[in-house]
């Protein structure tokens, strides 16, 4: 109780203190001035993160390549839209950091000004925005309002099996002030992709018996363009032994590897690594070539024996 | 009779693919480990498919079995087809009848629309997939109580949907912090309203006594 009147004798006291030169002043004349509204930061209400039919994917794996939505929720500033300067999305995985250089790999900054009321992506592609979905990135006409960011990972974003990558949105006004959040996460699934850049191949001009006949159409190797967002190993099949009507080459004639014969293994109906093409480093496309040889049964029909090489990438 | 011996094989490809021609397969690995209950079927998306050549794919996937695969009934929801620069997502259906650990992979086999001779090469994939085929729990009368919605536990995807409270959830009631802070509260309101009658009169008092004070002034 004693506490409470020390602490009400206190607030009188200021109050006399603030009351008197007021008082004082007013018996003395007028005064002129100016009223001044200060300035309030902004607010963010909440924020999300979906796919295109807005189901979460908040805490979960996404997909490379593919058009996702970063949204700032009741948006707001006293002081309205016109003070607003700007709102920005940083996206980065956990080899980066928030204020790590924009990469494909694991860094992007997108950004809405309020100036010019447009979207851009600041980075990696400030060129051509191509990780920038604008045409469905929304912004409201008055405050408080929703930002949507629309946008997709590049196919070497960095794959993460869990939910490492860190969405933060920054809502940032005339005078400096912001919010921001960095609530929201996700994990990248692992991607590869595989391009063949020589539609078919075979061998011209074998002899019965001839052995260790190396590839001559369409040239001397096949060749590949690889994307991936790991390290990844590249591997082989074919779909059977390479037929003519009911005679046959064994597929197990056929052997293969990046480049030298005697590392070369044959070729089963399951995929199997391609020796010397193992463990390579994740990037954009790469391009890859590897050779195949051929032993020629004695004896051998006459004629064109065909099977099927199938390739694929897949995570080391 | 040695040159007839040496009858030349030719595995050549007199019509091949047009060299502008290039198939490209990239695929989302989603690396699937569901749990299903046993004598259920479900749904599940297994990875997402980009055509990235520039050639129309038809696609195919099989789905193959790491060991014995008897009691899971594993189905890919196939073929498809990908214009190029497509991309689409590939989902299995699963019949779980028995309980058990699963895996395998499903395995995509392309072919192009175009009229393709000779030896084609062609881009191909496997996703891995692990399925944990359980029994239903039994529910005890206190989880009904604590769950009403529990019949509704099996994922139809891999995605990882966040918790979100439910509209009805009861208000807790007020704890005996809550009620010191609300007493608290009241308290300072009867305190603001004499702080506030002791300024107004303040306010009317001292011009009154800074008048005197000066006229007192005056008269010394």
């Amino acid at each position: 109780m004693s506490k409470k009147m020390t602490k009400i004798v206190a607030l009188i006291a200021l109050v006399l203190l603030a009351t008197i030169p007021l008082t004082y002043a007013a018996t003395e004349g007028t005064s002129s001035g100016t009223a001044t509204v200060g300035n309030a930061a902004p607010t963010i209400t909440s924020v999300s993160f979906t796919d295109t039919s807005e189901v979460s994917k908040d805490g979960s794996q996404i997909d490379v390549n593919t058009e996702y939505w970063a949204k700032a929720t009741g948006v707001d500033d006293d002081n309205g839209l016109v003070d607003l300067d700007k709102v920005e999305f940083i996206i980065w995985g956990p080899s980066s950091t928030e204020g790590g250089a924009d990469s494909e790999a694991d860094h992007y900054t997108f950004k809405w000004t309020q100036a010019t009321d447009t979207w851009e992506e600041v980075g990696p592609d400030s060129v051509t925005d191509i990780h920038l979905v604008e045409t469905n990135c929304t912004d409201p006409a008055s405050l408080p309002g929703d930002f949507r960011l629309a946008f997709k990972l590049d196919k070497i974003a960095e794959k993460t099996a869990t939910a490492t990558w860190t969405i933060k949105i920054i809502v940032t006004d005339d005078s400096v002030a912001s919010a921001s959040d960095a609530t929201l996460s996700f994990g990248v699934n692992y991607y590869g992709e595989i391009t063949v850049n020589d539609g078919t191949h075979g061998w011209t001009g074998l002899t019965v018996g001839a052995t260790d006949v190396i590839m001559n159409n369409p040239d001397g190797d096949l060749d590949v363009t690889v994307t991936s967002n790991a390290a990844f190993d590249l591997q082989a099949k074919g779909s059977g032994d390479l037929a003519k009507g009911g005679d046959t080459i064994p597929l197990g004639n056929v052997v293969i590897h990046k480049d030298t014969l005697g590392s070369a293994v044959s070729l089963t109906t399951s995929y199997a690594d391609i020796g010397g093409l193992t463990s390579l480093s994740a990037g954009s496309d790469l391009a890859h070539s590897f050779i195949l040889w051929i032993d020629v049964p004695d004896p051998c029909p006459t004629g064109d024996y065909t099977y099927t090489l199938s390739i694929q990438v897949v995570e080391s | 009779m040695i040159v007839f011996s040496l009858v030349m094989v030719v595995l050549a490809l007199n019509r091949v693919v047009a060299q502008e021609d290039r198939a490209g397969l990239g695929i989302s690995h989603y690396d699937l480990d569901a749990p299903l209950i046993v004598d259920t079927t479900s749904k599940f998306a297994v990875a997402r498919i980009y055509n990235t050549g520039n050639v129309d794919l038809n696609i195919e996937a099989i789905w193959i079995p790491n060991g014995d695969a008897q009691g899971l009934n594993v189905t890919p929801v196939s073929p498809m087809f990908l214009s190029s620069g497509e991309s689409t997502q590939v989902h299995v259906i699963v019949r779980a009848d028995k309980i058990g650990n699963y895996s395998g992979v499903v395995e995509f086999e392309t072919s192009i629309v175009s009229n393709v001779t000779g030896n084609p090469v062609l881009p191909g994939g496997t996703v891995q997939c692990s399925f944990s085929v359980i029994e239903l729990p039994i529910e005890t009368d206190e989880d009904i109580i604590e769950d009403d919605d529990s019949t509704d536990s099996i994922p139809d995807d891999n995605s990882t949907q966040n918790p979100t409270p439910t509209q009805n959830d009861e208000q807790p009631e007020t704890s005996p912090q809550e009620d010191a802070h609300n007493k608290i509260q009241k308290l300072d309101v009867g305190t603001g309203l004499i702080l506030i009658v002791t300024l107004l009169s303040l306010q009317c008092s001292v011009p009154i006594l800074l008048s005197w004070y000066d006229r007192r002034g005056e008269q010394k």
